[in-house]
């Protein structure tokens, strides 16, 4: 709550409509490829990626995808803090609960931001790490995941919408496959241990 | 005393001519296997390699387009989206609100001799029972009953507020109209406007906070507040 608002004019409310709108699109476009980039990677490390395309084929675009999402998830951040009608500042962005409105929601998506850009860059020094310490690091892309689409489904506009709802319950029914491959694989390799 | 065999004299290899310091690294250079040119050539003319580095490189491109397009396509399709709903919910809002103003101007004409006369009988019993209140309600000067504010147009749509004043105090504050063309401002007001009632109750005048990030309904509110608290002061 701050009194003394200062009014916009009409060319700063063309320009946070402008944000509006890219914040939505890439919003949206940030959770699907998050997904597509969780489940290639699901796909590869339970070795089901098939004998038409190479391993380092799914791998690289694995790779490709998680960076591209985070891409989309800077242009989204940039968007929400560029249109001044949301009220979403520094602080918004990088402290977690503070936010006036859709606290909640907004900090699924704060936290969800942490876990992607965590497993993305501990991916490049991966050697660096023990194994079991980097892949117990590199999941908790999963959680991410699963705040991302909280953070879509209560605080975007978009959530109540039917096509929405669809869409999400569509796009993590997409990486429920890889996970389940992932998970039986895991399974199957601890019994024969 | 121990002699040592005379080696075997070995004929030295055939090391061609001397080369310079600057030559041999050049040399070893070409032939590095990760020397782009290749292993053993020493033209400037890159040569495709043996292993790829991107192994998706065609499809890292198709991705990134994919993406690109989809997010401008979904941009647009949310603008466009938005404009049509607006446009349909602008034209239902009038059909309804045409009928809805008649009916309530019809209801008023009806309501307003009794409301004026239950004002006076509730100023008149309050002022025979509680002497307290009807010195508050004398400061404030506010007068009981239900008065709608003036609908203030803003870049978004309309605001309208409508107080109800009860033993001259603000008992209830309710928004009749609000922006609610498109899905942002829904969004916006669905915060703001409880913030904004929340405020007028403690503050009972339309001296209040606007909200942060909803100025243009803030604004509004407030002055369709005060021209409410106007008119019951009347």
């Amino acid at each position: 709550m701050s009194g003394g608002c200062v009014p916009y004019g009409s060319r700063m409310g063309a320009m946070n409509d402008f944000w509006w709108y890219v914040s939505r699109s890439t919003g949206i476009m940030a959770t699907v490829l998050t997904v597509f980039s969780l489940s290639w990677g699901f796909l590869f490390s339970s070795r089901q990626t098939g004998k038409k395309l190479r391993p380092a084929w799914w791998l690289d675009l694995h790779k490709w995808l998680g960076g591209l999402a985070l891409a989309f998830i800077v242009i989204h951040i940039v968007a929400v803090f560029a249109d001044s009608d949301l009220a979403i500042g520094v602080k918004q962005i990088f402290v977690p609960g503070t936010a006036g409105y859709n606290t909640t929601a907004i900090t699924f998506g704060v936290i969800s931001t942490y876990l992607f850009a965590l497993a993305i860059f501990t991916s490049w020094p991966k050697m660096r790490f023990p194994k079991r310490v980097w892949r117990a690091i590199h999941l908790t892309s999963v959680a991410a995941v699963v705040f991302a689409g909280l953070h879509g489904y209560q605080a975007g506009t978009d959530g109540p919408s039917l096509v929405f709802k669809v869409a999400l319950v569509v796009v993590g029914g997409l990486a429920v496959y890889p996970l389940s491959l992932r998970i039986l694989g895991v399974a199957a390799a601890r019994q024969s241990s | 005393m121990i002699t040592t065999p005379p080696r075997p004299q070995v004929s030295a290899p055939d090391s061609g001519p001397v080369l310079s310091a600057a030559e041999r690294i050049a040399n070893l250079h070409n032939n590095d296997s990760r020397n782009p040119a290749g292993p053993g050539r020493t033209g400037n003319r890159p040569t495709r390699r043996t292993g790829k580095r991107h192994a998706a490189k065609g499809s890292r491109a198709m991705a990134l387009a994919l993406s690109v397009t989809t997010s401008v396509g979904l941009a647009g399709g949310l603008y466009y989206a938005d404009h049509a709903g607006a446009v349909t919910s602008t034209a239902t809002k009038a059909t309804s609100s045409t009928r809805t103003g008649l009916v309530a101007a019809a209801a008023a004409t009806i309501a307003q001799p009794a409301a004026q006369t239950a004002a006076a009988t509730s100023t008149q019993t309050a002022a025979a029972t509680s002497p307290a209140t009807s010195v508050a309600a004398s400061a404030n000067g506010l007068v009981s009953g239900t008065y709608d504010g003036a609908s203030i147009d803003t870049r978004y749509g309309p605001v309208q507020v409508e107080i109800a004043v009860a033993n001259g105090q603000i008992s209830t504050v309710t928004v009749i109209a609000s922006p609610d063309a498109d899905r942002k401002s829904v969004q916006i007001n669905s915060n703001a406007v409880p913030t904004l009632n929340s405020e007028t109750m403690s503050a009972q005048t339309a001296n209040i906070d606007s909200v942060s990030g909803a100025t243009y309904t803030s604004d509004a509110y407030k002055q369709s507040l005060q021209s409410a608290l106007d008119q019951a002061r009347v």
